[in-house]
């Protein structure tokens, strides 16, 4: 289900034009400006930055609907430009919305700060509202480099993510063994410092259900798996499938594989050729030249080690052997240490084979896609944090003469240089601090709302779903990265202030 | 008539220990890239407390060099400084913080630049009370007496867009007055404005100085500015020069008269500045020949060495 719908979008869209046009409509009505400090907005601007939101808002709906590719898979693929400029639309959207909300906060500050004894809040806010375009411009940077930033960074994350996964869904363990002609004592083989936990199965590649009370595909994948070892194997890995208290593993094994006591198995979600699964149904499998009973206790969308495109029934191998199956493990799952390969390589007899999950990773993250991706999206933050501490940078300079002249003013009614330094802060570090707020928020945002039109899971090459997630490390590099330059902006230009010469700056006789 | 005047005089000019604003053989030397550019070369001045006094000077004069030493904003090179407990020269940089905060109050030229344009008039009035530290309802109630005083309690809302630069000008005198300080620089109050609303600046400047007892200092080039006050100082060549007394007396006839007399400014070294149009017209030169009399000294052109040369 997408998280967001298009009625939500299209009201958000709504919304955004008509605060928008709100904030604009005070200085559409102002009929002087007070002073150069103030600046105007020209009805052009204003129409423009209309025009921009609804296009943004049109292209959000297309591209959740649509997807950034288009065609299906019979048609021949192709990519729309108009969609892919989507986002960036957007996140420009969001952003004018963004600075047209700014003042707001700061108004608030400047109101509270008013009724305090303390000059430099208020001061600080009052400049703050009433910086000229320039700084305008500065804040719509910051804001749109941290999004694509926040954005890359997001993308990047959750690829990654998802691809580490896929491939603990894909082996289900560190490890995992196939063999067709017995397993090792893999507690013999190492010790437990190398192999921490060992699990074993039965897996059987296709076998026929039969049911006269429900609809049963034709063939399902089969999995019989020791419970408990499983999760010693599998707990607190995202392959844990959290099995312990699950009927599965708890039931009683009397007449187990019977009419009167089934087997109870994990079904997948999807039963290809048939109605979906229902808890509580029962179908019969023949199972090691035994027809054994099965009951569908839970439904999975998927299981460790489990193709998801295919039916799938998991159960207990302790209740299978109580049932008679007789069959022998084929499977074992292995939660080692990294330097275990060879070690369990070497004692498997021939036919086995072995898949490290870790291997599995490090290949599909080494592969051109990935890395050229992965390329791409530090290039684009570490450009995009780039744009932004220039920003931080370059604002303070661009107001430097008339913030010198305000600060001259302000020292000769006594103004000193302690608070001027504080104001230094609030001027530079408050509007950063907020910018970047924003664009976090917005880089975020993007990220979620987008996510259906992206489809991360296709990048990340796995079969399950991918989520939109966040690392906090990065964030916070990047947030601290972008406070400390406008901190180191403060204190420069706050101790370039403090070297000015008061007279000279104020000196309005001739000499 | 020019009459020579020494600042160190206890009789006849402003006594050095009672005064609030004592200046000493001033010296301020700026460089200016390989130059050396000697704005103020061992300045007097001594002005007492309550006194409403105006610096003139021709453009380079150095008036204000020492309005920017007298206001904390510069230091002098060498000399003496001192305005009020505060010794300009050894002040540290808390001190100068209160020093401008609480002693000082200042007006500049440029209207624009007295007032912060997106603060309104009572607001801009109670900003050094706000840099003071003092109340929201202090300040409020301040601003409001101070806007009283200059005039405009009935413009206490307006912006400064919104007032004309003579209003600007006395709302800037309402803001150098905030912390209640002891002397109020004036640094060509007047320079933007017409003669009828400059002559209105100087009644409030005049009715400040005398209800409120605060000194005043204005600097101005402009010599009329004389006609406003007590004492006009004049400024040349980095030096005071010559002053202005304005005196009220009453006449034969009973009617009060103002008469001004003006004096030449006799330093601490005995140097004394003849006034350009007195050396212009018997073209004095390089070397004067000076007599000494019972009660005055006669000054004459040095005609033999006009001759020798």
């Amino acid at each position: 289900m997408s998280l967001v719908s298009v009625p939500a979008v299209l009201l958000m869209a709504a919304a955004v034009t008509v605060l928008t046009v709100a904030t604009a409509l005070p200085t559409l009505r102002r009929r002087e400006r007070p002073s150069a400090l103030t600046p105007g907005r020209s009805l052009r601007r204003i129409v423009a930055e209309v025009m921009v939101v609804v296009l943004a808002a049109g292209a959000l709906v297309l591209l959740r609907r649509r997807g950034l590719v288009t065609g299906g898979p019979e048609a021949e693929t192709s990519f729309d430009p108009l969609l892919a400029a989507g986002p960036a639309l957007a996140g420009f959207a969001a952003a004018i919305v963004m600075i047209r909300l700014y003042p707001w906060p700061v108004r608030l500050i400047a109101w509270a700060a008013a009724r305090r004894r303390h000059a430099v809040p208020f001061l600080g806010a009052k400049r703050l509202m009433l910086q000229p375009p320039a700084a305008r411009l500065q804040l719509l940077v910051i804001i749109l480099a941290v999004a694509v930033s926040v954005l890359s960074s997001v993308l990047g994350y959750s690829i990654e993510e998802g691809r580490r996964l896929s491939t603990w869904h894909e082996v289900g363990a560190d490890y995992r063994v196939t063999t067709p002609g017995g397993l090792p004592d893999f507690d013999a083989v190492a010790g437990p410092e190398l192999i921490e936990a060992v699990a074993l199965g039965v897996r059987i590649g296709s076998v026929a259900p039969r049911s006269s009370t429900m609809s049963v595909p034709e063939r399902v994948a089969f999995l019989a798996l020791a419970v408990d070892d499983f999760e010693r194997v599998a707990s607190g890995t995202p392959a844990d499938p959290q099995l312990a208290e699950s009927p599965v593993a708890t039931q009683p094994l009397a007449d187990i594989g019977t009419a009167a006591n089934p087997i109870e198995v994990l079904a997948s979600a999807e039963w290809a050729g048939a109605e979906p699964p229902v808890v509580g149904a029962s179908f019969s499998m023949l199972i090691g030249a035994r027809r054994t009973t099965f009951v569908v206790s839970s439904i999975r969308d998927d299981f460790p080690s489990m193709d998801t495109e295919e039916p799938f029934v998991v159960a207990s191998l302790a209740s299978l052997n109580a049932a008679g199956s007789g069959l022998r493990p084929t499977d074992a799952f292995l939660r080692g240490a990294a330097g275990a390969d060879s070690i369990i390589e070497d004692s498997l007899v021939i036919g086995s084979n072995l898949i490290s999950r870790r291997q599995l990773f490090a290949a599909a993250d080494d592969d051109p896609f990935s890395a050229g991706l992965r390329r791409a999206f530090t290039g684009a933050a570490a450009l995009a944090i780039g744009f932004a501490l220039l920003a931080a940078f370059s604002g303070p300079a661009m107001a430097a003469a008339n913030r010198r002249a305000f600060l001259g003013y302000l020292r000769t009614m006594g103004l000193s240089r302690r608070q001027a330094l504080a104001l230094a802060a609030i001027e530079y570090l408050v509007p950063v601090m907020l910018a970047t707020a924003a664009g976090m928020v917005l880089g975020i945002g993007s990220a979620v709302v987008f996510q259906p039109g992206i489809r991360i899971e296709s990048f990340s090459g796995g079969a399950l779903p991918a989520a939109v997630l966040v690392d906090p490390g990065s964030i916070l590099t990047l947030g601290a990265t972008l406070v400390g330059g406008a901190v180191l902006a403060a204190g420069v230009y706050g101790l370039v202030g403090r070297r000015a010469e008061l007279g000279g700056i104020l000196r309005v006789g001739d000499e | 008539m020019v009459t020579g005047q020494s600042p160190h005089r206890p009789t006849s000019g402003p006594r050095v220990d009672d005064a609030l604003i004592v200046c000493d053989n001033l010296v301020k030397i700026y460089q200016v890239a390989d130059l050396e550019v000697v704005a103020l070369q061992g300045l007097d001045l001594v002005v007492e407390r309550a006194e409403f006094v105006a610096l003139v000077g021709a453009s380079g004069s150095g008036k204000s060099t020492l309005l920017n030493i007298l206001g904390g904003l510069d230091k002098p090179s060498a000399g003496k400084a001192r305005v009020g407990d505060f010794d300009l020269i050894a002040m540290t940089d808390a001190d100068r913080t209160a020093y401008r905060r609480n002693t000082i109050g200042f007006v500049w030229q440029q209207t624009a630049r007295n007032l912060l344009p997106y603060l309104s008039a009572v607001d801009n009035v109670a900003m050094p009370m706000l840099l003071a530290g003092s109340s929201s309802r202090q300040r409020r109630t301040a601003a409001m007496t101070l806007l009283e005083v200059v005039g405009l309690a009935d413009r206490h809302a307006h912006k400064p867009g919104q007032l004309s630069g003579g209003e600007q000008q006395r709302v800037a005198v309402a803001i150098a007055l905030a912390n209640d300080p002891q002397v109020l620089f004036a640094d060509e109050p007047t320079g933007e404005l017409d003669t009828a609303t400059s002559a209105a600046l100087f009644d409030v400047l005049r009715s400040v100085n005398e209800q409120r007892g605060v000194t005043i200092v204005v600097v101005t080039h402009d010599p009329q500015v004389a006609d406003h006050v007590r004492r006009t100082v004049a400024i040349r060549d980095g030096r005071t020069s010559s002053e202005v007394l304005r005196r009220t007396r009453v006449g034969a006839d009973g009617a009060h008269q103002v008469v001004s007399e003006e004096f030449a400014v006799l330093d601490r070294a005995g140097r004394l500045q003849l006034p350009t149009e007195y050396v212009e017209a018997l073209e004095l030169d390089d070397r004067v020949r000076l007599t000494l009399d019972p009660d005055h000294i006669n000054v004459w052109p040095d005609e033999d060495g006009a001759n020798d040369r």
